[in-house]
C-alpha cells in the first residue's frame, strides 16, 4: 500500500496539518519540526504530488497568472510582484503568455488546463466586453477595467486618468501639438481605448482641437514598436512639440529615434510615458512616467483571489477595486536633472 | 459520484488516452475531436486537475524554473523562451523565484516540492560546488542552466562565460583601449559567472601583453541598473583613469552608462563600454550599447529538450551531458559601431 500523509504525521508525531504545511512550503513552520517532517517523508519514501495535494484539499496550491508577454518589462515587474504576493500565501503560480491575438488567448483560457490551479488572475489582451459567456467558471480576478459585465472581481488601473494626468503635465508644461502614441483600431475597451480617451479629455479640457493625424497607431506595446511608429511620425511631417507614449518601452523606443533624428527632449519634444518601469530612471534623459501602483494592483489581486478560493457557501458579490496613480515628471519633460536612483527600488536580490 | 476521465470519453465516443490527450493540450489532436471531447467535458462539469493528470500517466505536465528573479531583464527574457519552448512540447513552466538566497535555493530542489512537478530547471545563484551532494539527492529529473555548479550528477547547459567575457575584452583592446575595467566582480569567487568573466577578461589582458591591475576591478555585488549606477559613480569619484569597461552583464553596463552620461563623459569617445546577455533594452539605449549574446534560445530549447529526455527515460542512467551554448559578439554604438535600433522587433 502506498505511503500517505497519515504514515508521515504519525511518523514525525505531528498533525497531518504540519505534514500539509511543509508539503505545501508554507511559511510559518519552526526549522525544527520542519525538519522532522522532511526527515519522515525520506525514512517512509512518501511522494506528495499535485495529485495528492489536491486530492486531499481540491486543492493544487496553484494560481495562474495569464498576461501577455514576459518580454514586455511591465508584465516581468508584474509577475515578480505577484509571486512575491503569492509566495507569502504558500502559493505557486503558473504563468501564461497570450501573445499571439484572440485565438490563442481562448485557447488557453477554455482550455482544460486553467481547471488545474485554484484559482486565475487574468490581464485581457484580445478578448473584450462580448466575451463575458466564455470566461472559464471559478475563482478569477481580472487585472484591467470594468470588462465582461462586471460579472468578475477586477483590480483596474488607472488608464483613463492616469494618461489624462500624463496629457495634463506635457499641457502645463506649455506643449500644444502633442502625440498619441500606442494605440490599435482593433482595441475598443482595452487599455489602449481608455488611454486614448484620457489623452483627448485632457486636449478638450485645454480647448485643443483633437487631430486624428497626432494619433499614432501600433501593433504592439514593445520598444520595437515605439521605435517604428516615431519614425513615421516624423517621416509625416507633422510639428509636434509633445508625446505621450502608451507605455514606457514605446516611450524609450521612440526616445532613441528622435534623438537619432537630432530632436532634443525636452527642449524640442517633450515625451511621458506609463508604467514607471526601473528602466526609466536610467535612461538618457530620464523618462516622465506615470506609476500606476504596480505592487498595490499585484497585493490587492492575491489577496482577492486567495479570499474567492477560500470563499464557501454564498459567494460575496464582484468587487472592483481601482488602485492609485502619479505622474512621476523626470528630465524628459524637463524636470530638474536628477542623478541616477539613491535608494534601491524594491526589488528580490539577484545577480545573473 | 464524481465523474471521471472514462464517462468523458463515453460520451464523447472516443478513448480515455483520447481524452488524456485533450486534458494534456497534446498537439496533433483533430480540432473535431478536440472539440467533442471539450463539449463533453463541458456537459459533465469533469474537472480534471493537476492531480488527476498525475494520478493517471504518472506526470503533471508541469516542469519548474527556478530562477533568481524576474525583475533581472535576462531572466525575463530567459523565462519567456523557456515558456515558447515549453509550450511547443506540451508542458506547462511553473516559474519559481529564489530572490538569490541560499537557503530558499537549497529549500527549493532539497523540499518536498521537487515531487510536485515531473522536472526542474534550476538556475542557482548561491549554491556551489560544495551543494553537489545535495544535487545528488534530488530525485526529480533536472537539468541546471548557469554556473554555479559543475561536477553535478545533471545535465548542464551553460553559457561561455569564460570565453565571452574574453572576447569582450579583445574587442575593446583592439578599438585601442587599455585601461579598461571589469565591472561587476566578486572578489573570491571561483565559479559562477563573476569569476568565470573575470579569468576571461585576464586572459585577455595577458594575451595582448596588458597588466592586470586590481584598481580597474571593481567590485558589484547585485547586478541590477542602480548597482551599476552605485558603482560607477563611487569609480569616478575616485578618480581612478580608464578608458573601457566591460560590465559583466546589460543592466551594470546601462545603470554605469546613465551616470557616465551624467557627468559629460562622453562614449565611445572617452569610454568605450560593453555588456553581456543582449537584452533588448540595450538595442535602444543612448548609445545603443555593445554586449555578448550568450545563446539564450538555444539555451532553453536545449534545456527543455534534456529535461524532457530525463523525464521519458526516468530510471534509466546515462552520463549527465555538459553543453555550452554559442555565444555571439554584438557590435553597437558604446564601442564606436554605428547602429540604428531595429526596425523590426527582435523575436515577438
Amino acid at each position: 500500500m502506498s505511503i500517505t500523509m497519515h504514515d508521515v504525521a504519525a511518523r514525525a508525531g505531528v498533525s497531518i496539518k504540519t505534514v500539509s504545511n511543509v508539503v505545501n512550503d508554507y511559511l510559518h513552520v519552526s526549522a525544527e519540526t520542519r525538519a522532522r517532517v522532511e526527515a519522515a517523508i525520506a525514512e517512509l519514501g512518501y511522494r506528495p504530488n499535485l495529485s495528492a495535494r489536491s486530492l486531499r484539499s481540491g486543492r493544487s496550491g496553484v494560481i495562474s497568472l495569464i498576461i501577455p508577454d514576459l518580454r514586455n518589462a511591465y508584465f516581468a515587474e508584474l509577475a515578480d510582484a505577484v509571486m512575491r504576493q503569492a509566495r507569502a500565501r504558500g502559493l505557486s503560480v503558473l504563468i501564461e503568455q497570450v501573445a499571439g491575438g484572440r485565438e490563442v488567448e481562448l485557447e488557453i483560457l477554455r482550455g482544460p488546463r486553467m481547471q488545474l490551479v485554484d484559482g486565475i488572475l487574468y490581464s485581457p489582451l484580445s478578448l473584450d466586453q462580448d466575451d463575458a459567456g466564455l470566461l472559464p467558471d471559478g475563482p478569477m480576478v481580472i487585472l484591467a477595467e470594468h470588462m465582461f459585465d462586471g460579472a468578475r472581481d477586477h483590480i483596474t488601473m488607472a488608464n483613463v486618468e492616469g494618461a489624462r494626468a500624463a496629457t495634463e503635465h506635457l499641457l502645463a508644461q506649455g506643449r500644444r501639438r502633442i502625440v498619441a502614441l500606442g494605440t490599435d483600431p482593433r482595441d475598443e475597451l482595452g487599455p489602449a481605448a481608455l488611454r486614448l480617451q484620457g489623452y483627448r479629455a485632457a486636449l478638450a479640457d485645454a480647448g485643443i482641437e483633437a487631430d486624428p493625424a497626432y494619433v499614432s497607431t501600433v501593433v504592439s506595446w514593445h520598444r520595437s514598436d515605439g521605435a517604428n511608429a516615431m519614425r513615421e511620425v516624423i517621416a509625416s511631417g507633422i510639428p509636434f512639440d509633445g508625446v505621450v507614449a502608451f507605455n514606457d518601452a514605446m516611450a524609450l523606443g521612440a526616445m532613441r529615434v528622435l534623438q537619432d533624428a537630432g530632436i532634443r527632449i525636452p527642449d524640442d519634444v517633450a515625451i511621458i510615458g506609463f508604467d514607471d518601469l526601473d528602466e526609466t530612471r536610467y535612461a538618457l534623459p530620464t523618462l516622465s512616467t506615470v506609476d500606476i501602483g504596480r505592487e498595490e494592483i499585484a497585493e490587492r489581486a492575491v489577496e482577492l483571489l486567495v479570499e474567492r478560493i477560500a470563499a464557501t457557501g454564498a459567494a460575496p458579490g464582484p468587487r472592483q477595486i481601482v488602485s492609485g496613480f502619479r505622474v512621476v515628471p523626470r528630465e524628459s519633460t524637463g524636470a530638474a536633472s536628477a542623478a541616477a536612483p539613491e535608494v534601491a527600488p524594491v526589488t528580490t536580490a539577484g545577480v545573473a | 459520484m464524481a465523474t471521471t476521465l472514462h464517462d468523458v470519453a463515453r460520451l464523447a465516443g472516443v478513448s480515455a488516452k483520447t481524452v488524456s490527450n485533450v486534458v494534456n493540450d497534446y498537439p496533433h489532436i483533430k480540432a473535431s475531436t478536440k472539440e467533442r471531447v471539450l463539449q463533453a467535458i463541458a456537459e459533465l462539469g469533469y474537472r480534471p486537475n493537476l492531480s488527476a493528470r498525475g494520478l493517471r500517466s504518472g506526470r503533471s505536465g508541469v516542469i519548474s524554473l527556478i530562477i533568481p528573479d524576474l525583475r533581472n531583464s535576462y531572466f525575463a527574457e530567459l523565462a519567456d523562451a523557456v515558456m515558447h519552448a515549453a509550450d511547443q512540447r506540451g508542458l506547462y513552466v511553473l516559474i519559481e523565484q529564489t530572490g538569490g538566497d541560499r537557503e530558499r535555493e537549497a529549500a527549493l530542489v532539497r523540499g518536498p516540492r521537487t515531487q510536485l512537478v515531473d522536472g526542474l530547471l534550476y538556475s542557482a545563484l548561491e549554491l556551489g560546488e560544495d551543494d553537489v551532494d545535495l544535487l545528488a539527492e534530488v530525485t526529480t529529473p533536472m537539468v541546471l542552466l548557469g554556473e554555479r555548479i559543475f561536477n553535478a550528477p545533471n545535465d548542464h547547459i551553460t553559457m561561455q562565460n569564460t570565453a565571452g567575457a574574453r572576447a569582450a575584452t579583445e574587442h575593446l583592446i583592439e578599438i585601442g583601449r587599455r585601461r579598461i575595467v571589469a565591472f561587476g566582480a566578486h572578489p573570491g569567487e571561483q565559479v559562477g559567472s563573476a569569476g568565470l568573466r573575470l579569468v576571461g577578461y585576464r586572459e585577455a589582458l595577458e594575451a595582448a601583453g596588458l597588466p592586470y591591475d586590481e584598481a580597474l576591478v571593481r567590485a558589484v555585488g547585485v547586478w541590477h541598473r542602480y548597482d551599476g549606477a552605485v558603482a560607477m559613480r563611487a569609480m569616478l569619484d575616485e578618480g581612478e583613469p580608464f578608458d573601457g569597461i566591460v560590465a559583466f552583464n546589460d543592466a551594470l553596463a546601462l545603470g554605469a552608462m546613465r551616470v557616465l552620461s551624467e557627468r559629460g563623459i562622453r562614449m565611445p569617445e572617452e569610454v568605450a563600454i560593453i555588456g553581456f546577455d543582449d537584452i533588448d533594452e540595450g538595442r535602444y539605449s543612448l548609445p545603443s550599447l555593445t554586449t555578448i549574446a550568450p545563446g539564450r534560445d538555444q539555451i532553453a530549447e536545449t534545456a527543455v529538450d534534456m529535461l524532457l529526455e530525463r523525464i521519458d527515460r526516468r530510471g534509466e542512467e546515462f552520463p549527465p551531458r555538459l553543453v555550452l551554448a554559442d555565444f555571439q559578439l554584438v557590435r553597437r554604438e558604446s564601442t564606436g559601431a554605428s547602429t540604428a535600433p531595429p526596425a523590426a522587433s527582435v523575436s515577438d
